[in-house]
């Protein structure tokens, strides 16, 4: 492979990144329809919303979907603010 | 509303806390809590699963914080058993990494910290995993639960600084029947 493959290789987001991305883009939308639920991402697709994480962990998984191809995020306002810093108490 | 931990106490002065044979200092006022870690999608956790102390600190604003060392010597793992996340927390000086991993709230014995009720903990799901701080000072000294983890939770928490006592419950629920 040329460098230059390489570097184009490396510079495709994984997976779990793109499931990420479409969370927080999506995120201003799932505050208003499904305020304080938990929803599944595999890349661009929304797979599901629900009560608790644990089972839509299990419903990508029965999909197929490998743990690092998916996420299951919150959607919560503290989650428009995932990528500030964050307090942590100095001891 | 459904207790899960209730008139737990925590103290004006200074007392110890003992993990894995070893003394930890609990400052005056700090509220120590019992936890274990999980994999996520866990629907509930062997017995043996090692409990570990948590300061409980709503002013650490993610969910759990723990250094590499205490996830070591006290839940008997390494940051390599939890999968690493593509995120990270972020202060104005540290970077720590985010692994996925939930939280089991352990249940007190009503009027003790540190002796359990024989029911089953409770999950605390968390959106971003755990952090694991592998700060050379071993920061923090105990691991830290944030507000995050009882937020998400919808959990709420009574705590009575003039008798030092500590209850959490679960958000109210209502039922229509007929």
């Amino acid at each position: 492979m040329q460098p230059n493959q390489e570097n184009a290789a490396s510079a495709v987001p994984s997976m779990e990144s793109q499931s990420m991305d479409a969370f927080y883009r999506d995120l201003p939308e799932l505050l208003k329809e499904h305020p304080r639920k938990w929803v599944a991402y595999h890349g661009d697709e929304l797979i599901g919303v629900g009560r608790t994480q644990t089972e839509l962990y299990h419903k990508c998984l029965r999909r197929g979907l490998k743990e690092d191809e998916f996420v299951v995020m919150f959607a919560d306002n503290m989650a428009l603010s995932d990528r500030d810093e964050i307090n942590i108490p100095d001891f | 509303m459904a207790r899960i931990v209730y008139e737990l106490p925590f103290f004006d002065k200074s007392t110890k806390v003992e993990v894995q044979g070893q003394e930890h200092r609990v400052f005056p006022l700090e509220i120590l809590v019992w936890v274990s870690l999980a994999p996520r999608g866990v629907r509930e956790i062997p017995a043996r699963t090692p409990k570990i102390p948590a300061i409980l600190d709503p002013a650490f604003t993610d969910g759990f914080l723990i250094h590499q060392h205490h996830l070591r010597h006290f839940a008997g793992l390494l940051p390599e058993h939890l999968r690493r996340l593509n995120d990270a927390l972020r202060t104005h000086d540290r970077v720590i990494q985010l692994h996925a991993a939930n939280l089991w709230l352990h249940r007190n014995e009503p009027g003790q910290r540190d002796s359990f009720a024989e029911v089953s903990p409770f999950l605390l799901e968390l959106p971003r995993g755990i952090g694991v701080s592998t700060d050379e000072a071993v920061y923090p000294r105990l691991p830290l639960l944030g507000a995050r983890a009882l937020r998400t939770a919808g959990l709420k928490l009574f705590v009575d600084y003039e008798r030092c006592r500590l209850s959490i419950r679960t958000r109210r629920r209502f039922w229509l029947f007929g």
